[in-house]
């Protein structure tokens, strides 16, 4: 269960923060991944991985999470970031949600654009490395070894809007990389502006497993995936190739290496020149949607150490929600005299707040509850930057479409439903009545779906149709990836169907440029529907293309 | 989603109700199903035990209190596959088996013939070797014996709720 410290900071008191990071005590007892979420305006090369709060145990997590005043000029520090970790001695932590991405995607930032995410990830490690949820601007994600060498890295649910003349994923001598999940490709309404990769993969020499991404590539010469060295050595799967304007999907080199294109695996798409015209039609919903702030948590109290109440909300295990007037204990040394800024779990808000009791606050309220007191879940989180604003609305960010253009499809946290055939069906399966499993997921879209629409809180909790199907856009696919984490996870399931959209699907949309879907089902074999859940609306990319990675646990809490 | 289950335990002869309460799930046993739900495991739930290991010997009304990392019953004394699974409605699983108490079941305590804990389990499951329960519950000992009756009906009810 990752454990989240989130703190925020403006100003120019950034060398508090470190003081009040290092308030915490050493020696706690961090043997799970632990977040630390820094919203910092200036001064963020002063942001390091303190040593007394790295985590212990065989397989630390440290997260840093970074977000930057578009304003000022942040970018070059984060490097230094990820190196700050990668200079921590063996067990070196693991660098996931390397969130870049919350730099620069908050819906309350207005000139996203300005925003530069400078550099180049490096991953420098052999083992345990996991890069996931990055979204790089301006950047590529490295794996080279001088020599051939074996790695355990992940690269996951990755977005690189512009690599310039590089590959948005470099694997040179490596064998064992793990390609996830991925969007080397962004199509936005500012496309015209926006350089797609040279090569949205490019493989030398190596062994790569690539699965479910979509590698995309523009321009004459330019190829969505290039290959140097044997390309029967690497697996690719379920991922979408796309060329634009005289790319190529694939280039092979040198020529002793060639690959018939005959994976029926993969969706195979090349995109004539004249659709570049349609982008215009590519929904852009991040340049002209802003959150609002409806509510406040406000943190007060006597001068610490002592007894802290929340005056607006306190974090609720038993409801996994944020309540009104609880308190909490506050038993270590605080420094005071800097804003922060803290955002809650559902809402996203925002409020200042003296600032060592606010780094204590989250920290103590991760401690006292030891649960995963997730504050980046909100209107205002990056991966919700393209949401509506939609009151009282809580997001859910299980569900979670990341590339393309970072929509995401969780919802609210009653927008699912398992439906009663649903319900038997498990009952069967565990009793062995049936022999249907939940393999599948079709995608489907409300009759009230339209693009602007947005009314789903009144259609809140799932509005299903009388007979609990949907509208069906697909076909129902087979899900590839399904997961049961296990221990300590125990009764977790996570499917993560990816849908590709094809030519034959335009003609089953009703408004072949602005439309949407908004309901996901998971299907059993035999067509069962087992749960349905109401997304927000995902613009349907009719000129291009979608992919998704949803995630949708089933907890079984006994 | 959330499942629950309960143990119901009756005369097999008279219908009296011995032992009415909730049970515990396992970890193994929430694993399982998820597994199960997503086609990764087939192994389903098909057979029921007793023992009387739920409870210390000295304190034989006093059950130990079962936990989610259980992987057996303390002393199991017999199980059966005959567990005879129903769905009732649509979120109700129903198993019911019957336990005879002739032939004489290998008590713990030769002077006490007693059930005190009783156990679901699933079908890959072996004691001991690599157990796969679902559910555990422990009781105040039931006088098993043929002195006493002539077996006990167990129904447990896995819901959704």
């Amino acid at each position: 269960m990752t454990q989240r410290i989130t703190v925020g900071f403006t100003g120019a008191d950034f060398p508090l923060l470190s003081l009040a990071i290092a308030a915490l005590p050493t020696g706690v007892p961090f043997t799970e991944p632990v977040v630390i979420e820094v919203h910092a305006s200036t001064h963020p090369e002063a942001i390091v991985v303190p040593s007394n709060i790295l985590p212990t145990g065989a397989n630390p997590l440290v997260v840093m999470s970074l977000r930057s005043d578009p304003v000022a000029t942040p970018f070059p520090p984060f490097q230094s970031v990820i190196g700050s970790l990668a200079q921590y001695p063996a067990p070196q932590p693991r660098l996931v949600k390397a969130t870049m991405d919350s730099l620069d995607l908050r819906a309350d930032y207005t000139n996203i654009d300005g925003l530069k995410v400078g550099g180049d990830v490096v991953v420098t490690s052999d083992t345990g490395i996991v890069v996931d949820k990055c979204l790089i601007l301006d950047g590529q994600v490295v794996v080279s070894r001088l020599a051939t060498t074996p790695v355990d890295v992940r690269l996951s649910n990755i977005e690189v809007h512009r690599s310039g003349q590089k590959s948005a994923i470099l694997a040179m001598n490596v064998t064992g990389l793990k390609v996830y999940h991925n969007s080397l490709l962004q199509r936005r309404a500012d496309a015209a502006t926006v350089t797609l990769p040279s090569y949205a993969l490019e493989v030398i020499d190596s062994s790569v497993d690539a699965k479910n991404n979509v590698f995309a590539a523009d321009g004459v010469g330019r190829s969505a995936v290039r290959f140097i060295g044997d390309p029967l050595t690497s697996t690719f799967q379920h991922n979408f190739y796309a060329s634009f304007n005289g790319a190529k999907r694939f280039s092979f080199g040198p020529d002793a290496f060639t690959v018939t294109e005959t994976d029926d695996h993969n969706a195979w798409k090349a995109f004539m020149t004249s659709e570049t015209g349609s982008l215009v039609g590519d929904p852009e919903f991040r340049a002209t949607h802003q959150s609002t702030v409806d509510d406040e948590l406000v943190l007060t109290g006597p001068t610490p150490p002592g007894t802290y109440v929340l005056d607006h909300a306190v974090y609720d295990p038993t409801t996994l929600q944020l309540r009104a007037g609880a308190s909490f204990t506050v038993g270590i040394p605080l420094v005071l005299g800097t804003d922060f800024l803290i955002h809650d779990q559902h809402r996203g808000e925002f409020d200042l707040t003296p600032a060592g009791v606010a780094l204590i606050a989250a920290f103590q309220l991760w401690a006292k509850y030891n649960t995963d007191i997730d504050l980046d879940v909100s209107d205002t989180s990056p991966a919700m930057a393209m949401a509506p604003a939609i009151p009282e609305v809580k997001n859910d960010i299980r569900g979670e479409r990341r590339p393309a253009d970072h929509v995401t499809a969780g919802a609210h946290d009653h927008a699912e439903v398992i439906v009663d055939d649903g319900k038997k069906r498990f009952l069967e399966l565990i009793s062995g009545l049936s022999t249907d499993p939940v393999t599948m997921c079709v995608l489907g879209k409300s009759g009230e779906a339209t693009l602007f629409g947005w009314d789903l809180v009144n259609d809140f909790p799932a509005q299903l149709h009388d007979d609990n199907t949907l509208d069906e856009i697909f076909q129902p696919i087979l899900i590839e990836d399904i997961e049961v984490p296990g221990h300590p996870e125990d009764g977790l399931i996570i499917f993560r169907p990816a849908f590709q959209v094809t030519e034959p699907i335009y003609g089953q949309i009703l408004d072949p440029v602005f439309d949407v879907v908004d309901e996901v089902g998971l299907v059993a074999t035999d067509n069962k529907v087992f749960m349905i859940k109401r997304m927000h609306k995902i613009p349907f990319d009719a000129c291009g293309f979608m992919f998704t990675d949803f995630q949708i646990p089933v907890e079984i809490v006994g | 989603m959330k499942i629950l289950g309960h143990t119901l335990i009756t005369d097999s002869r008279t219908g009296q109700v011995l032992y009415d309460h909730h049970n515990v799930i396992t970890d193994f046993g929430r694993t399982r199903c998820a597994e199960l739900l997503g086609g990764l495991d087939t192994n389903f739930i098909d057979r029921m035990a007793v023992g009387d290991g739920g409870a210390p010997v000295g304190s034989p009304s006093t059950p130990y209190i079962p936990l989610v990392t259980d992987t057996g019953l303390g002393n199991e004394l017999t199980r059966t596959s005959s567990v005879n699974p129903t769905i009732v409605g649509v979120s109700q699983l129903r198993f019911t088996a019957l336990f005879l108490t002739s032939p004489p079941l290998p008590f713990a305590n030769p002077l006490l013939h007693a059930i005190n804990e009783v156990g679901l389990f699933f079908q890959d499951d072996v004691q001991p070797g690599t157990p796969a329960m679902f559910a555990r519950n422990t009781f105040p000992s039931i006088p098993f014996d043929p002195a006493d009756r002539e077996g006990v009906l167990v129904t447990w009810s896995i819901n959704i709720v």
